[in-house]
């Protein structure tokens, strides 16, 4: 008995001890017919009036004697976890719990009134829609989970929990969809996470570097999305959610090369729409890897090229250029990047002004001085254009620097050294996986069924069958042949 | 030869890319003037005459590998001939397919130094296109071989429909009158043929990783007739358009046709067919390398990773000891004479043999 | 493993680079014979930073046509270039007396030349019409005349002026290649001709109407429009004047559709074709009242417009063998007709002028316009 008292004693002393350099720790006594209750907690942490009404004033009604499995049974608080371990408690207490130590007895119980940081539900950012759902995910994993089960309602989605890094220890879920994703997918992701072995994950987007397959490659390799229709969407479809926290983005795993270039917009939209979208897009990225490459490849080698009616007006804007067209194009498209680059820096409204200022007079000035030929200013702000198409900010940052390479190869050998840079491109993302699935699918290997899902749009009818790309072991959504009925004219 | 875990398996679909890319090559863009010597107008109908050799070709290859248990050639040349002699066979092959090889690159470094760039040195363009194979080749073997050809497919195919831009300056009336070659004429004219159709032989390496081979005869043969069909658009346009005589002095015909082509936005379109012939022939040179290597693998036990490295070294020391357009054009026939061996006469006796061996080891 | 692209680059080396703005770019040559010389004149775009980068002619003569290149190099800061070349202009007189092919040949074995070159015979000398300064809005006179050919083309008024189809033409046993025959009319080149090639010489022109007959039986052409002659009796049932007997009335006829089929009939002793002109065409135009078209008139006509065009077409014919120019490719048919028969030149040109050459035009006139 004398042990155990002893014993008790030094819990809570214990956890002062290993949170001296805490100043927020808080310790309030409490005594009830002379039984001595402790509490203790991080004031910044816990909602105080969640600890003044629920704690607090239920400690005082509580039918005596006190004792911990009392108050664990008793107190209106939803997490109640009984414990007298140091570490478990300390642990809990940086997270905003409360430790109610009943202090004649070995026992005490650790209660949940944390407060998280969190902001409210807002617009996405990054990824903005005209048409469809506009909520984001924040940086709080369990609104995020919430808004999760909100979509999908599907008593089959596992949200199963791991917990990353050693020193900063973070939260995360792996989600999908238990009868639809593929097992060894899942396995894969299980595995890689319980693989890492770091101290501290910033972000999910960090956690996305670390789960590379390629982390030398350009590309990236897993689809990042703040928006949890898209999550929910791909998670029907087979794929597997990684929801991280304090990170208001989800890693969507696998993924291929040409998810990012879909928006969630090409699936609320009517299929004609957003098959010309899709189209439009991808020669959107097409024009801004390859036009300025062309141009100088072109001026510098190919003359012959250029249609008689443009030689002129070419050839008299280019005279004006001191420079060779390799420099000239590379000059110009730093700039624009620059631009770019200055426009993300600043606040939205200087922004603006900045793309204006930037855009219009330093083009202008830079034709007028003889700087650049007007045709290679339409040209960079053609392909910059382009490379905002992307719906994936990586792949459209990726795409703008893949540009760079490929106007020295132009440079180099002219429409040959692109076409080896495009020789070059295809085997690199024929070598590329995404958590060990092809990253080039549905293209290679080639899945004429998958096309709908990733190149073009159809008609809802069409839809019958998931993905065939993710492995899915439930295969379709609903009958063809109930989707293909038509009625007889007059019926 | 049970190699290859069930990833590794190649679709049986892609048989018909892997055997038509690996045909079509540089010899489509300048075959016609070669067979047309030989067979005048009729040379499309030698074009047509060696495909359907081509398809009895393919046929008998099947059948020689789905004969025994060893699914490729060369397992099947230590089986048939045993070590010593299987082994010389086999480094025949290979020497074959490294040259083929060699002769790819070589050819097509000398059309874009005639055509585009006359002072950059040779080597250097050899150089590119092995830096380019070993690249693809590097932690990447048989799956992105059959990749390179299925997209490479896709991203040149449509240049079939510009090859009836020349059509209008057709003179029909060249073809006229059908059939007047003699036997001889035609034979020489099918002979001449071949060395276009080259490139199915890699079927003999390719087999045993193919998933579905039941399957492999029917796509082969669909890859086949592909080929034949475009060489003979190729071979019938050129006879319409050029004027016998002038074939008959025309090395690059086909390209010479799309001199023709003109888009209000490209002036002059054969500048643009040159850069994209290379998607072409990268297929070919992946493949070959590839088929090299698995050579290596087998006779010598190389790992095919190093002998990546090995023979393409091997085959920069061929390329650049050519420097000149006689030489080249003398070691691209010389090539074409070994590959009419390997992949139109050989197959016949492979056969046999296997057969014979086959009943001998029975008894 | 990234490191060794960077040496396969440094490796490989660059090309040569061929800048636009440093190019001297030649829109067009002409080529002509002084004395026992070849004078070249070419067409030189250079681009220049103020709005002024116009054409200039520049000149030399030499006793080869490539040596006249090398001396032009010598007369400019710009690289020549060869790229853009457009329009080649021969001198009536090195056409007649040399030939041409020797030059085409050139220019078909350098791959910087395409083989959509115009190529056409100037009338007096080429250098004339290089030099011309008319040029309509047009900066330089390679584009006009580039221009100017092009649209004769697509309007089908001329019918072949491609380096691609001379040389076929050329290389053709028993065809001759037609170019564009240029002329100065108060300084302004214009097309009035065609020349005719007897192989690759010059050797005679015919009026451009002339041409529609053999655009109409080479058919590979749509023949366009035609202005057609008839004697006034041949007609004279059908017209509301009766008077002034000797007067001709003029038709304006548009093809619609047409369709001719040469064969050889036989080979021997001498070669004899029979030509089958069919053709559907609306009036566009006739010089006089006529009555209404009834079933009965407007076969009245057709027979006289198809005489009238017998006869035109016989007499070009005529023409054609007096010149020894075969542009309508008499001798490809009677070649490729005979099984294992090789046609030579030589044999061609002799048969050629002995052949019976049996023509019958078929015309059907659909539409007389929008009033009776």
């Amino acid at each position: 008995m004398k042990t155990m008292f002893l014993k008790k004693k030094k819990i809570v002393d214990e956890v002062i001890e290993k949170l001296y350099r805490s100043p927020d720790l808080t310790r309030r006594r409490i005594e009830r017919n002379g039984q001595k209750i402790s509490l203790l907690f991080l004031k910044n942490l816990v909602n105080p009036t969640q600890l003044q009404q629920s704690v607090l004033q239920s400690i005082q009604n509580i039918e005596l004697p006190l004792t911990a499995a009392t108050i664990a049974k008793t107190i209106p608080i939803g997490q109640v976890h009984i414990c007298q371990d140091v570490d478990i408690i300390t642990a809990h207490l940086i997270e905003g719990w409360v430790y109610v130590c009943v202090e004649q007895e070995q026992n005490g119980v650790l209660l949940n009134v944390s407060e998280k940081v969190e902001r409210s539900l807002e617009k996405a950012e990054t990824e903005s829609l005209v048409f469809g759902p506009k909520i984001s995910f924040t940086e709080s994993l369990s609104t995020n989970i919430r808004i999760l089960r909100n979509n999908v309602n599907d008593e089959q989605l596992v949200t199963e929990e791991m917990i990353i890094g050693k020193r900063n220890k973070l939260p995360v879920r792996i989600v999908y969809i238990q009868d639809i994703a593929d097992p060894d997918n899942v396995q894969t992701v299980k595995q890689r996470l319980s693989e890492l072995d770091v101290d501290d994950v910033t972000d999910s987007s960090v956690l996305a570097q670390m789960l590379d397959d390629h982390s030398f490659s350009i590309f990236p390799q897993y689809l990042m999305t703040e928006l949890p229709d898209r999550l929910s969407y791909s998670l029907l479809k087979g794929r597997i959610g990684i929801l991280v926290d304090r990170s208001p983005t989800v890693i969507i795993c696998p993924t291929t090369f040409f998810s990012f270039f879909e928006t969630t917009e090409d699936i609320y939209l009517r299929w004609t729409m957003s098959t010309v979208l899709r189209v439009m897009r991808m020669l959107g990225i097409l024009t801004s890897i390859f036009l300025s490459p062309i141009y100088v490849a072109v001026i510098t080698y190919h003359y012959e090229l250029i249609p008689s009616d443009l030689l002129l007006t070419i050839g008299e804007s280019r005279s004006r250029v001191p420079f060779p067209p390799v420099l000239e194009a590379l000059l110009l498209e730093f700039m624009i990047e620059l631009l770019r680059e200055a426009g993300a820096r600043l606040p939205t409204k200087v922004g603006q002004t900045m793309g204006i200022v930037g855009g219009i007079v330093l083009g202008q000035a830079a034709v007028d001085a003889g700087f650049t030929s007007n045709l290679l200013i339409i040209i960079v702000s053609l392909s910059a254009l382009g490379s905002f198409t992307a719906p994936s900010y990586e792949m459209g940052t990726a795409i703008r620097i893949l540009r760079f390479p490929i106007i020295i190869l132009a440079a180099m050998w002219g429409l040959i050294g692109i076409i080896i840079g495009i020789c070059v491109l295809i085997v690199h993302l024929l070598k590329l996986t995404s958590l060990g699935r092809p990253y080039l699918s549905p293209i290679y290997p080639f899945r004429f069924a998958d096309l709908k899902y990733s190149l073009v749009r159809l008609p809802q009818q069409f839809y019958y069958k998931r993905p065939i790309s993710n492995r899915v072991q439930n295969k379709y959504r609903f009958s063809w042949k109930d989707s293909k009925k038509r009625k007889d004219l007059d019926e | 030869m049970g190699i290859a875990k069930e990833r590794t398996l190649l679709n049986v679909y892609l048989v018909m890319f892997l055997v038509h890319t690996s045909q079509i090559g540089l010899g489509i863009i300048g075959v016609q003037r070669v067979i047309f010597v030989e067979a005048k107008q009729d040379a499309w109908i030698a074009v047509i005459i060696s495909g359907l050799l081509v398809h009895l070709i393919i046929w008998i290859i099947c059948k020689t590998l789905q004969a025994t248990e060893h699914d490729d050639i060369f397992s099947l040349h230590t089986f048939v001939y045993g070590k010593t002699i299987g082994a010389v066979m086999n480094l025949l092959f290979i020497a074959y397919l490294l040259l083929a090889y060699t002769s790819i690159a070589l050819g097509y470094v000398e059309m874009v130094l005639t055509w585009m760039y006359p002072d950059f040195p040779l080597s250097g363009g050899v150089l590119i296109l092995i830096v380019l194979t070993i690249y693809a080749l590097y932690g990447g073997g048989i799956r992105l071989a059959a990749g390179v050809s299925f997209i490479t497919f896709f991203l040149t195919i449509w240049i079939v429909v510009l090859m009836f831009a020349p059509l209008k300056y057709a003179e029909w009336i060249h073809l006229l009158p059908i059939l007047e070659a003699t036997p001889s004429q035609m034979a020489r004219g099918v002979f001449k043929t071949t060395y276009t159709m080259l490139g199915f032989e890699i079927l003999y390496v390719v087999y045993p990783f193919i998933k579905e081979k039941e399957k492999v005869l029917k796509f082969a043969q669909i890859g086949v007739f592909f080929t034949t069909f475009l060489i003979t658009a190729a071979t019938v346009f050129a006879i319409v358009f050029f004027s016998p005589k002038q074939l008959e002095v025309t090395i690059w015909a086909s390209l010479s046709m799309f001199t023709i082509v003109k888009f209000s936005f490209i002036e002059r379109f054969e500048y643009v067919l040159i850069p994209l012939w290379l998607l072409v022939i990268f297929p070919n040179l992946v493949l070959f390398m590839w088929a090299v290597t698995r050579g290596g693998k087998a006779v010598f036990h190389l790992k095919q990773k190093y002998g990546l490295f090995f023979f393409s070294a091997l085959a920069f020391f061929i390329a650049i000891s050519f420097a000149k357009r006689a030489t080249i054009n003398e070691f691209i026939d010389q090539v074409g004479y070994y590959g009419f061996g390997f992949s139109f006469v050989y197959p016949f006796f492979l056969y046999t043999f296997v057969k014979i061996k086959k009943r001998f080891r029975k008894r | 493993m990234k490191w060794w692209i960077v040496i396969w680059m440094m490796l490989a080396g660059c090309v040569e680079p061929r800048i636009l703005e440093e190019q001297g770019i030649f829109t067009a040559v002409g080529f002509d014979k002084v004395g026992e010389r070849y004078k070249a004149s070419s067409v030189m775009l250079s681009f220049r930073s103020q709005r002024s980068s116009r054409s200039e002619v520049i000149q030399a003569t030499n006793v080869t046509s490539k040596g006249t290149r090398q001396d032009l190099e010598a007369q400019t800061s710009h690289n020549l270039g060869s790229g853009q070349l457009r329009v080649v202009l021969y001198g009536k007189e090195l056409a007649e007396k040399e030939g041409i092919f020797l030059f085409t040949d050139t220019f078909r074995r350098d791959a910087n030349i395409g083989s959509l070159v115009y190529l056409a015979v100037a009338e007096s000398s080429a250098e004339e019409i290089v030099k011309s300064k008319k040029l309509e809005d047009v900066p330089d006179i390679g584009t006009y005349l580039y221009r100017l050919i092009e649209k004769n083309l697509k309007s089908e008024s001329l019918l072949a002026a491609t380096l691609h189809e001379f040389i076929a033409s050329y290389y053709d046993v028993g065809k001759d290649p037609i170019l564009p025959y240029l002329s100065l009319q108060d300084g302004k080149p214009i097309i009035k001709y065609v020349a005719l090639f007897h192989r690759d010489r010059f050797v005679g022109k015919i009026r451009l109407d002339e041409s529609f007959y053999i655009k109409l039986l080479s058919k590979k052409y749509n023949a366009g429009m035609k202005n057609i002659i008839i004697p006034r009796k041949n007609i004279a049932p059908i017209l509301l004047n009766k008077d002034e007997l000797e007067k001709n009335i003029k038709f304006v006829l548009n093809e619609i559709r047409s369709d001719s089929k040469i064969k050889l009939v036989s080979a021997e002793p001498v070669p004899s074709f029979r030509i089958h002109v069919k053709m559907d065409a609306e009036i566009l135009e006739i010089s006089e009242k006529i009555k209404p078209f009834t079933k009965k008139n407007i076969n009245m006509l057709e027979k006289a417009i198809e005489k009238q065009m017998k006869h035109e077409i016989d007499r070009l014919l005529k023409k054609l063998k007096k010149h020894n120019a075969d542009p309508i490719g008499f001798g490809q048919i009677y070649d490729h007709s005979l099984r294992r028969y090789e046609l030579t030149n030589q044999k061609w040109d002799e048969r050629y002028k002995k052949a019976k050459i049996d023509v019958r035009v078929d015309i059907n006139i659909l539409r007389t316009g929008t009033i009776d």
